[in-house]
């Protein structure tokens, strides 16, 4: 078994490296570092450089862009939101290269606005947010909710941050080196963080996910590696586009465009599109996790601006800067804690209201049993009663079969022998039937002709014994073997006639015609009432429906049949004709054509009903 | 309405007292006895009022002791800063005492005023899930604390500047007792008799109370105002108004909710109601921070206290959310089990409703076999007269003769069953006779 599924994962994780855009792009991507590195190192700094540098870097970004779009609009379930937001990275990212590379190209200079700092330093957020997310686990649809509002307490969380600790130095003048290392040291912590989540995901994750979160791995750290690397040799002054600097940038982010390719749901690798369900019971442990800490996330954010007043040392314009933004994200984390708030209540008024609900059925299938009581224990009764003839039939079986078998007997005592045999045998059928049909047996499909079942039916319900009913059976057309269970048909039969027994009663008599004709690969079978037609034929399936009065209908018997017709993959239906009276219409599946084994039972059946 | 004789007592009291106060204040002119007097009036009367709240604490029905509990403490923490002002003028402490004190429990009163309408006393399904309520409550309650706390309490904490104080705190204390106003009022439409006699009364007594207090501050404000003059009428009215509503409170019996979902909803509003509050502490802190000509130690004391107040809300919210997703869990865990519970009787109910139908085929049934069994019979009997029968196949039919009225028996034993208590609708057996 487990080996089994090693196979599988193995055949899996082949099929997820083999897909051909995979291969070629692995080459290819291959091949853009070794150009970069080659670049870096036969080209000095100049235009042409930066040219094919920030023209590289753009470009992979634009196409991890496009491709993670595309992996969001066919993604399904939690792996949506994952390549939602690391469509958002990869979107701030090339919004951030094209600025850097529009000032560097047409304006001859670096970019100095907050702006491109700010896009770099966010990125990051929604590619951690991403693996938070938790994608290779699914959940209900509130858990998703709770999750996707918990990623975003921590998004907020880390943008005020950054405001608080970085952005808020560029509103000082000359404080550009504090804001320059506190803008590395946050880049740093960022990055730092996106590689130990990324780190936890590839340890804890399964499967598929793992080998895509090992990519994704590859990524962050490279990325991370690049970016440190890049930002202190922008403040020694060493750094420009395309320098040997960028070589692990460039990897980065081929391996960026690899994830994303690797993740493309479709006919490749259906796999990442769906979470493994497997490992269920961690599951919870991590949104417990993320669920406390942004709750003590959000929480310390007060106490952030309490500190902020008791530290007197701070210029007054860093500081009133940093309250408001530390009330402003007090708000913001308010409300997203106060949505989650309503989300619980929202969970909470749903449970209660099943729970009410299932209570109230409980209780009604439970008096229900109650009142029935009576009829329950008379049909025990009728199930002994069976047994016992069925035994003394048995015995009279036996000696009726002795008399006829030997040859030496006087042909009368034979004669009389098979009648009796004959009569004990379809005792013996019939009993069967009532036991088959009181049994709690499996339903068995086998083919079988429905009209003697039906027959029985009605010989059992003694329809045609009552005062001024007529009965009419009319076969229309040929009418094959069907797929059904005898004993779960008749009962579904009995309870239909009982039905018209009763609205032909409220009239005083009528006709009764069951018509069966085949139709398109179904067998329907019709039985029309003359009787006072249904009050409301769209409820009566319903479970506890029923007109007639307190303890005598129970209003389960044909919502029962319902059931038993559903498993027969046929359908059964009820209508008013237009000249009074109901139509109870049932159709069942016409047998294939194979090995008719039923046919003997449905004989013996018939002539047991006989 | 009959009143018990110890409610019928102190109805009289306050009666009593309250006429005298008119009779007192028409005639008297100021001085130090009738400014005790006058101090002492509402103190006696709430004295009275929470001596006839206490009476419906033993109540048995849902939510209504906690109701008249919260209504108790309310009175008694107005209570309080009523005694605080006797106290005051009576040891003769001219100056002027801070007021922090005695306003701070008459907002903490009305917090609890509010607290005890929104149990809704007056449904049955009120009272579930009350620790997730009181959180709700603590939580709106602090938030008042922290809306006298910022606008305020800087006035008097830092610098004792009462023409900024005074008019920030009446402020408040008539928007809170307007929000009670509208609360009783909402509950005055929605509720029928008795209940909305109960509310209108409580509604009379609270706009009153407001008007009262108004007229107070601005006589007061006017020097207009001495203890014991028909100054104090309409806040001793009110406080008067509260001792019938608590003498009439056995009368009133939680009616039964037609929705039950009505409750939830009410409790969802609360918490939305709550965290509305919390959100805006942050609000009015951020506008705050542009507000011109403020002194800068007022300023930072709004803030700490916003922060402080963000802080304590923050981990009350924290708590909750525990006690919801605790409670979450532990339902979902609930219609998981009845479920499962549900599909065992569905079962049981499938099954019965089997032996149901044949115990309602019986009649048909014992009829069906009876007649083959006739003819074995019939046959087994032919069987035996034949001459060359040997004495061995004698036998055997004879045992097919016992068997076949064994088997015989057994229906007649069920028909006889089927007689002495026929099944409820069995509609064969009702028309046809057995046969």
């Amino acid at each position: 078994m487990a080996d089994g599924i090693k196979a599988a994962q193995t055949q899996a994780v082949l099929q997820l490296r083999s897909p051909r855009p995979l291969r070629y792009w692995l080459y290819g991507g291959l091949g853009l570092v070794g150009g970069s590195l080659l670049a870096a190192l036969l080209f000095g700094k100049g235009f042409a450089l930066a040219a094919v540098g920030d023209a590289l870097q753009l470009g992979l970004t634009a196409t991890a862009t496009v491709l993670t779009f595309q992996n969001f609009r066919q993604g399904r379930g939690r792996a949506r939101v994952f390549w939602l937001l690391i469509f958002a990275g990869s979107f701030l990212w090339t919004v951030s290269n094209t600025i850097w590379a529009t000032y560097e190209l047409c304006f001859g200079r670096l970019p100095d606005l907050p702006v491109v700092d700010l896009l770099l330093f966010v990125k990051v957020v929604p590619l951690t947010a991403a693996v938070l997310i938790a994608p290779d686990r699914e959940r209900d649809e509130r858990s998703r909710a709770f999750g996707l509002l918990d990623v975003s307490v921590l998004m907020v969380y880390s943008l005020y941050l950054f405001a608080f600790g970085v952005f808020a130095y560029r509103l000082l003048p000359g404080a550009e080196p504090i804001y320059n290392f506190h803008f590395n040291l946050a880049d740093a912590i960022g990055n730092q963080t996106l590689v130990v989540v990324a780190g936890i995901a590839v340890l804890r994750a399964r499967g598929h996910w793992r080998d895509l979160y090992r990519v994704y791995f590859f990524f962050v750290a490279c990325y991370g590696f690049a970016s440190n690397l890049s930002n202190v040799a922008i403040d020694m002054g060493t750094y420009y586009t395309g320098s040997l600097y960028d070589v692990p940038l460039v990897a980065s982010l081929v391996a960026l465009v690899y994830v994303a390719l690797a993740g493309r749901p479709g006919e490749q690798n259906p796999a990442i599109e769906q979470a493994s369900k497997t490992p269920t019971a961690p599951s919870n442990h991590a949104t417990f996790l993320t669920e406390h800490l942004a709750m003590l996330l959000a929480l310390s954010t007060p106490v952030i601006g309490i500190w902020l007043l008791s530290s007197a040392t701070a210029p007054p314009q860093l500081r009133s800067f940093r309250v408001a933004i530390t009330l402003l994200a007090i708000f913001v984390l308010t409300f997203l804690l106060s949505v989650k708030q309503d989300f619980l209540a929202a969970g909470l008024f749903e449970s209660l209201q099943r729970l009410s609900e299932t209570y109230s059925s409980i209780d009604r299938f439970k008096s229900h049993l109650a009142q029935n009581e009576k009829l329950t224990s008379l049909g025990k009764l009728v199930a002994q009663v069976a047994n016992q003839i069925k035994s003394c039939m048995a015995s009279i079986l036996e000696v009726s079969s002795r008399l006829t078998s030997r040859p030496d007997v006087d042909s009368r005592i034979q004669n009389m022998a098979g009648k009796i045999g004959q009569y004990a045998q379809r005792t013996d059928v019939l009993v069967d039937n009532m036991l088959h049909f009181a049994k709690e047996t499996p339903l068995c499909l086998a083919p079988l002709d429905v009209q003697p079942v039906l027959e029985s039916a009605l010989h059992l319900s003694r329809i045609a014994k009552l005062p001024q009913v007529r009965v009419d059976i009319t076969r229309e057309g040929d009418c094959q073997l069907v797929r059904g269970d005898s004993g779960q048909l008749l009962h579904v039969f009995l309870q239909v006639i009982s039905n018209a027994i009763d609205a032909l009663e409220e009239v005083g008599g009528g006709t009764f015609d069951i018509t069966l004709r085949p139709f398109a690969s179904n067998l329907v079978l019709e039985f029309a009432d003359s009787g006072p037609g249904l009050k409301e034929p769209q409820r009566v399936f319903e479970p506890f429906y029923t007109t007639k009065p307190v303890g005598k209908g129970t209003g389960l018997g044909l919502s029962t049949c319902y059931g038993i017709i559903q498993q027969h993959e046929g359908e059964i239906s009820c209508r008013n004709r237009p000249e009074g009276g109901a139509v109870f219409a049932i159709s069942l599946p016409i047998a294939l054509p194979s090995v008719p084994e039923n046919n003997q039972s449905a004989a013996l059946l018939a002539e047991g009903a006989r | 309405m009959s009143l018990p004789p110890r409610q019928k007592f102190y109805l009289t009291l306050a009666t009593l007292i309250f006429l005298a106060h008119l009779a007192v204040a028409a005639t008297a002119k100021p001085s130090f006895p009738l400014t005790i007097y006058g101090d002492a009036n509402p103190c006696a009367l709430l004295i009275l009022a929470i001596l006839a709240a206490r009476e419906n604490f033993r109540r048995p029905a849902g939510v209504l002791p906690v109701f008249w509990k919260l209504f108790a403490i309310g009175l008694a923490v107005l209570l309080g800063s009523q005694f605080y002002w006797f106290y005051y003028d009576w040891r003769r402490l001219n100056a002027a005492p801070s007021p922090i004190t005695g306003d701070t429990l008459f907002l903490l009163g009305n917090v609890f005023f509010l607290s005890a309408l929104a149990l809704r006393p007056h449904s049955a399904a009120a009272g579930r899930n009350l620790r997730i309520r009181f959180l709700d409550l603590i939580l709106l309650s602090l938030w008042w604390f922290s809306l006298y706390g910022y606008f305020s309490l800087p006035w008097q904490v830092g610098r004792q500047d009462f023409s900024r104080y005074t008019p920030s705190y009446y402020l408040l204390v008539l928007i809170q007792h307007l929000v009670i106003i509208i609360a009783v009022a909402v509950l005055c439409i929605k509720n029928s008799a008795p209940w909305r006699g109960f509310y209108l009364r409580l509604l009379a007594a609270f706009v009153s109370l407001a008007a009262g207090n108004l007229l107070l501050n601005v006589a007061i404000e006017s020097n207009k105002y001495y203890a014991g003059s028909f100054y104090d009428t309409p806040f001793l009215f009110a406080i008067y108004l509260f001792m019938p509503i608590a003498a009439f409170g056995p009368s009133l019996q939680p009616c039964p909710d037609g929705r039950t979902n009505r409750e939830l909803m009410q409790s969802v509003w609360t918490a939305r109601f709550a965290m509305l509050g919390i959100l805006s502490l942050p609000v009015i802190a951020l506008l705050g921070l542009y507000e011109k000509d403020l002194p800068s130690d007022v300023a930072t004391f709004r803030l700490r206290l916003v922060f402080s107040a963000m802080v304590l809300l923050g981990g009350l919210v924290y708590w909750k959310f525990n006690l919801l997703a605790l409670e979450l869990r532990h339902l979902v865990q609930l219609t998981r089990d009845s479920i499962e519970n549900l599909n065992i009787v569905q079962q049981q109910v499938t099954h019965s409703e089997k032996l149901v139908a044949l115990g309602r085929l019986a009649a048909g049934a014992a009829h069906e076999i009876s007649n083959p069994l006739t003819a074995i019979f019939g046959y087994s009997e032919l069987l035996t007269d034949i001459p060359s029968l040997t004495s061995e196949d004698r036998a055997n039919a004879q045992s097919i003769q016992l068997q076949v009225r064994r088997a015989q028996s057994a229906v007649t034993s069920l028909r006889d069953t089927l007689r002495q208590n026929p099944a409820p609708d069995s509609p064969i057996l009702d028309k046809t006779p057995a046969s």
